[in-house]
């Protein structure tokens, strides 16, 4: 609830309250009903005696008028002002309560509901200001939450600003209750007489506005003739000479106005900026106006969504939310069909009014209902559900009732979008709604939806470990809940896809930043971890770039239509392939047997090794001027969804141009190259790999290693006796490896565990370490790497780069679960006590990185 | 002049709108698709006789031997590989084509 107003206005002189008192026993005598000026804030005088102004045009009372201006001054230095600590905060909170209380003087008895609309969209300003202040002190509150303090405040200064202006032009008692007029002018102290030319030229000023409304060319150019004859009246009359002319001249224009106004089509509050910058008849300056309108709903929407937030769930809250959305949706729209018209639409305008109007309603609401709930008794504050991390596909029969429905997550993400796109219902968030929307619709049509619990959303590693993951969740009064497993439900949309459903890179990147920091505010335990923007029911949202690399393949189910249709696609294009491979070795049992024995090994094949290996190759190794020549001709000429046929010989002539003479001449290096060009051509660095890693491509993996490294003489290529049968010993072993250090079969993570080694090979996992006063990582590394890397001493830097740069890249998540704390987690910040699982570290592939990165520095 | 990533690639292949791992998926599925045909091209190419040969070599990772035998049997053997790599992926276009279609 507002605070009581300060008293922050000058004080009266004795003279002035005198005045006053005259004044309001005078107006009580023309039965107008006025707050008595004692009862508002002495900030708020102004504002009040600029509406007093309007009525003395009306009784001619001589009350001392401050200028119109230094309240709207105020409101302007209100909205300047910026919280940097919660006292500033709590001052400005303050002086936004006063002027709450002024609005409240001075809307009293106006029937304008667009006024009153406004002004509830004050106070819903000042609830969300409030409720920032309630949460804690203000170092307690994320920068995302004191900008949004901040951006409140601002707006709330234009809300009350543009009150108190419509106020000011409309003169509402002047039209609207010429019937309350004294019957007699009010006598006036002679001793006022100089000061009373003063205000008559006010009135004329207040005259000229309301003029100004009227839409009327000839009508208005008549009222503003008889102004101007007003003027020189009173402009020829003698100082403290009786001002009889003056006053009926005042009450013939009122009047005049009066039906012109009445004669038109009643131009609602929020047209009437509209209507003013419109004089020349500018559409495009009338539809200008409205979007403000609408964008100033798309802010209180915002800031609704913020207030509600942990109240989506309750059927009030949830309805007025969905019916302020629609509301936008409506405006917009009439809006959207304005642009074609010569002249703003009345009808049209009228209708937004009316929308506007109920946008507010619900909004008042909403604060109502937050209120109401957040007033009583919480009961059994929160209570934390323990889920397996594990894709547990849900009973349908038995499926709790959500606490983030699909329409929740659907609200939360078209939220979200109104956020970005400024409007809260284009043709991208309807994008975004119908990607949900038919998430919705597989989740229920489908009996085997995979519910994907987020093992990542787990603020504490240890339980990760132990397949657990907490689950938020609200008991709020009688309306107990249960939720289990699917409170992580979530939508995941990459950046990719959001792009695709019309995001500009600028708007993705800002979604993402969004997410991040609701995630920092809403709950700092958790860990972002996922590719792209997490809906969570709890209306977090968890954003994370995942690097090349990540382990998780996304469910097919949870990909866009086109996607699921481009996956499908070409999986079966896979199948038919092999189908057909199959029928054609039938007949040979030799053939089947070679086939089936590669098949095993592929698929015993460990994912990276399936997909991305060949592109940390790419990553690492061809990326900028490594690669040049033709290719980037030949591959532009490519178009795998055309059907047109790759450049082989494109890619051909481009390795070719890369690669150096003795690698072009040597057989190897032409095997090398062939491979190298059909992984290139086909878009399929894996290709490569697999041919290197299969019993076939062990022929070239040397060829490759020599080829690649470009100093075939550099690496030593094992005997068949140390080559291991399946593996990439040269490839991950550091150095010179001997017989007793290579692993079985080269790839040391798979053979060495479990087998007692008497040292550290350079392939067995780093131990794990806990984080003592002056560690770095860098030490660490350096003391874990010593013992195991031969010539380690000579690359030291080198490796150990390589180590940093690696951890660098690593996904948010991965390194949470590595130990590293920060948001988002920073290698280069750890502290003593923290262990870090350094054992989760790939040396298989680390040794490749290493050892590619040996081989640039030999080249 | 272009400068092709793993990205660009994946872009002129039009499934760069997948995410990563199911690129790598596909990409790798088709990968050993194209591995096969060569082998299997390899085996048909050499003399009856050595087929065995080369086959076991495969089975038992011997790659060098495998090589230094294909070589011996078949002109050329690099550029062969090429042409048979070629022919593979040209299959996977048709197929690809002949689903769209």
């Amino acid at each position: 609830m507002p605070k009581e107003a300060p008293k922050t206005g000058r004080p009266l002189s004795e003279a002035e309250r005198e005045q006053q008192l005259a004044a309001r026993g005078r107006v009580e005598d023309g039965k107008v009903e006025i707050k008595k000026s004692g009862e508002v804030s002495g900030k708020g005088l102004d504002s009040l005696a600029s509406a007093l102004e309007t009525k003395k045009a009306i009784t001619g009372s001589a009350i001392e008028t401050p200028a119109p201006q230094s309240d709207e001054e105020n409101l302007r230095a209100l909205g300047q002002k910026e919280a940097t600590s919660v006292e500033s905060a709590q001052e400005i909170l303050g002086e936004i309560d006063a002027e709450i209380e002024n609005l409240n003087s001075l809307l009293k008895g106006v029937s304008d509901p667009s006024l009153r609309s406004r002004k509830s969209a004050a106070v819903a300003r000042r609830n969300v200001l409030a409720k920032f202040l309630e949460k804690g002190g203000w170092e307690e509150l994320s920068i995302s939450q004191r900008n949004t303090f901040n951006t409140t405040v601002k707006q709330f200064s234009e809300t009350a600003l543009g009150i108190k202006q419509a106020l000011t032009k409309s003169g509402e008692e002047i039209i609207n209750k010429p019937a309350t007029m004294p019957e007699k002018t009010p006598h006036v102290p002679k001793a006022e007489k100089p000061q009373q030319k003063e205000e008559d030229h006010f009135i004329i000023n207040n005259l000229l506005i309301e003029a100004a409304r009227v839409q009327d060319e000839s009508a208005r150019e008549e009222i503003i003739a008889d102004i101007d004859g007003l003027r020189q009246t009173l402009g020829a009359m003698a100082d403290g000479a009786e001002s009889s002319v003056f006053k009926e001249g005042v009450r013939e224009i009122v009047e005049k106005t009066r039906k012109a106004l009445e004669a038109q089509a009643p131009a609602p509050e929020s047209m009437k900026v509209a209507a003013d910058v419109s004089e020349g008849g500018v559409v495009r300056e009338k539809i200008k106006s409205l979007r403000q309108t609408l964008r100033a709903l798309d802010n209180d929407f915002a800031n609704t969504i913020q207030y509600a937030s942990g109240f989506q769930e309750n059927p009030v809250i949830s309805d007025s939310l969905l019916k302020m959305r629609e509301v936008g949706s409506t405006i917009q729209k009439l809006i959207n069909s304005m642009g074609e018209m010569k002249d703003v639409d009345d009808m049209s305008v009228t209708e937004i009014n009316r929308q506007s109007a109920l946008f507010h309603e619900e909004l008042n609401k909403v604060y109502d209902e937050v209120e109401r709930l957040s007033a009583e008794p919480v009961g059994t504050a929160e209570v934390v559900a323990e889920v397996a991390p594990t894709e547990i596909p849900p009973n349908p029969a038995t499926e709790p009732v959500l606490r983030a429905t699909p329409d929740d997550m659907l609200f939360d993400t078209k939220a979200r979008a109104e956020k970005l796109f400024g409007s809260n219902l284009n043709a991208e968030a309807q994008a975004l709604e119908d990607f949900v929307a038919e998430n919705k619709r597989r989740r229920e049509t489908s009996q085997d939806v995979q519910t994907r619990i987020e093992p990542t959303l787990v603020p504490d590693r240890e339980k990760q470990n132990t397949t657990q993951a907490p689950t938020e969740v609200k008991v709020v009064g009688s309306q107990e809940k249960t939720e289990e497993s699917e409170a992580f439900q979530s939508i995941i949309l990459t950046p990719l896809q959001l792009k695709m459903l019309g995001m500009t890179n600028q708007q993705v990147n800002e979604h993402l930043r969004l997410g991040k920091e609701e995630v920092k505010k809403s709950n700092p335990d958790f860990v972002a971890n996922a590719e792209g923007i997490v809906f969570t029911p709890s209306n977090s949202t968890e954003v994370a770039l995942r690097p090349e690399g990540a382990l998780v393949t996304t469910p097919p189910e949870r990909l866009p239509a086109v996607q699921q249709e481009m996956l499908k696609s070409l999986k079966a294009v896979s199948d038919t392939l092999r189908a057909d491979q199959g029928a054609r070795i039938v007949i040979s049992p030799e053939k089947q047997k070679l086939v089936s024995k590669m098949w095993e090994k592929y698929q015993a094949m460990p994912w990276w090794k399936k997909g991305l290996v060949g592109g940390a190759l790419f990553g690492a190794g061809m990326t900028g001027a490594a690669i040049g020549g033709t290719f980037g001709g030949a591959i532009a000429l490519t178009s795998y969804a055309g059907g047109r046929a790759l450049s082989f010989m494109g890619a051909m002539t481009m390795l070719k141009s890369m690669s150096s003479e003795e690698v072009k001449t040597s057989k190897k290096g032409k095997a090398a190259r062939i491979l190298l060009a059909t992984g290139l051509t086909f878009g399929v660095p894996a290709a490569l790999q697999q041919l290197s890693e299969s019993p076939f491509g062990a022929w070239v993996r040397d060829s490759i290693s020599s080829w690649w490294n470009g100093a075939p003489e550099a690496v030593v290529t094992p005997t068949p006796e140390r080559l291991p049968p399946d593996g990439l010993a040269e490839t991950t072993v550091l150095g010179e490896p001997t017989p007793e250090r290579l692993p079985p079969d080269g790839l040391a993570e798979t053979t060495v565990l479990g087998e007692p080694t008497p040292e550290p090979t350079p392939g067995t996992p780093l131990e794990n370490t806990t984080v003592v006063r002056g560690d770095t990582v860098w030490g660490i590394l350096e003391r874990q790497l010593g013992g195991r890397i031969p010539n380690f001493a000579e690359n030291k830097n080198l490796i150990l780069d390589t180590y940093v740069k690696h951890l660098r890249g690593l996904s948010v998540d991965t390194l949470r679960g590595m130990g590293f704390e920060g948001m988002p987690p920073n290698i280069d910040k750890i502290w003593p006590g923290n262990v870090l699982k350094l054992s989760e570290i790939n040396q298989e592939q680390m040794g490749r990185l290493v050892e590619a990165a040996l081989a640039r520095a030999r080249r | 002049m272009n400068l092709p990533t793993r990205e660009d690639i994946v872009r002129e292949l039009n499934i760069g709108s997948l995410p990563l791992e199911n690129q790598n998926e596909i990409i790798g599925d088709l990968g050993h698709f194209i591995l096969t045909e060569v082998v299997l091209a390899t085996v048909d190419k050499l003399p009856a006789d050595v087929q065995g040969a080369f086959s076991a070599f495969i089975e038992e990772g011997k790659g060098p031997e495998a090589e230094a035998l294909a070589s011996e049997h078949i002109p050329d053997f690099p550029t062969f590989v090429a042409q048979e790599s070629a022919k593979a992926l040209t299959k996977i276009k048709e197929t690809y084509a002949a689903q769209a279609s």
